[in-house]
């Protein structure tokens, strides 16, 4: 083991919107702008500044164009965004594992604790 | 955020994303209308093998080859329910901003097509090792109703189903069954060569069935969704 899996974390896709549009890109082959903003609840402006940064690091391209005398900008993630979105899911999900083997190894340490209870508490009977 | 409370939003998006850009349910409703509507065609048994004088066996070869009218209403009818479901994708792709690639689950379904009608009665011949599997697979006249099927499991990649998966699993499966097995015993053994014609059709409803349930469930959690 190198170190905690949070060293994992890649900070470009680990930002709550741009991990939720690389959620949306690498189910559907490409999602058009107003969708990924209307489901990820966020102005055009602030969408568009996650997607430059995106763009940036290689993991989306995005496609400006027009459809019936209307704009339509759709954006897809790049080969490299998904694999950079799967390591990031790999990662959260180690945290996630690491959490519960550190909570299951301090149960067993002290076997009388109650759930919920800080562990730093002291036992009954330490304090004896 | 911890990495649980991530990951379930991860989760829900993703759930969103996927019950708003599928369209499986046209493809299967698609499907089963062109199976049931070809049901009555019932494709020529591939060529026997027949004795000649000599003692050697000989196949027999159909008068237009293999390019018989039958064969070729299969594969134009099959040709427009892809089509037609890929531009149904298109269209609702057009719609709800979310598009899906699906083109490479029709290329599979014409080419497995096309191979099962046209190809493979070229190249399997009496005396060859795989003769006895081709002849099982094809005596029925149901190997293109198999070749569909072996294409959904694409779909359901495509799609990241698992419900369209176990599905497809379970249609491979029936579309085994009619076409190793004479269906016409099941239904009371008329001694008419109608068991093949039965097993498609059942599978075509089959599949106009499930896709119609798929389009309700996905209609219902849309709607859910929009009250929430």
């Amino acid at each position: 083991m190198t170190g905690h899996p949070t060293q994992g974390l890649d900070d470009v896709v680990h930002q709550r919107v741009r991990l939720g549009v690389m959620t949306i890109l690498t189910e559907v082959s490409r999602a058009e702008f107003k969708v990924v903003q209307d489901t990820l609840g966020v102005t055009a402006g602030n969408l568009s500044s996650h997607l430059r940064i995106l763009e940036n690091a290689g993991y989306v391209h995005i496609d400006k164009g027009y459809e019936v005398r209307r704009p339509r900008t759709w954006v897809s993630a790049t080969q490299a965004g998904r694999h950079a979105f799967m390591r990031e899911m790999t990662t959260l999900n180690e945290i996630v594992q690491a959490g519960a083997a550190q909570a299951s190894r301090a149960a067993q340490q002290h076997p009388r604790t109650a759930p919920g209870t800080r562990l730093s508490a002291p036992l009954p009977e330490a304090s004896a | 955020m911890s990495a649980d409370q991530i990951l379930d939003w991860v989760r829900s998006v993703r759930t969103h994303v996927r019950a708003a850009s599928r369209c499986s349910w046209f493809a299967m409703i698609a499907l089963g209308t062109f199976l049931t509507g070809a049901s009555w065609l019932t494709l020529p048994p591939p060529a026997h093998p027949r004795r000649s004088g000599s003692g050697t066996t000989t196949a027999v070869v159909a008068p237009f080859g293999h390019f018989q009218p039958t064969a070729l209403a299969w594969a134009g009818g099959a040709v427009v329910a892809y089509l037609a479901t890929l531009a149904f994708y298109k269209r609702r792709a057009h719609r709800t901003g979310l598009e899906l690639v699906v083109w490479p689950w029709a290329a599979t379904g014409l080419v497995l097509l096309g191979l099962a009608l046209f190809v493979a009665p070229e190249v399997f011949r009496p005396g060859d090792a795989a003769w006895p599997v081709y002849m099982s697979l094809a005596s029925r006249g149901a190997l293109p109703v198999l070749a569909i099927a072996a294409s959904l499991p694409i779909l359901a990649w495509l799609e990241r189903s698992r419900r369209l998966a176990m599905f497809a699993t379970a249609f491979l499966a029936f579309s085994l069954v009619v076409a190793l097995y004479d269906v016409d015993n099941l239904v009371g053994g008329t001694g008419s060569d109608t068991g093949t014609a039965i097993g498609t059709a059942a599978g075509g409803m089959l599949l106009i069935a499930c896709g119609a349930l798929a389009w309700y469930r996905q209609r219902r959690h849309l709607a859910a969704e929009a009250t929430q």
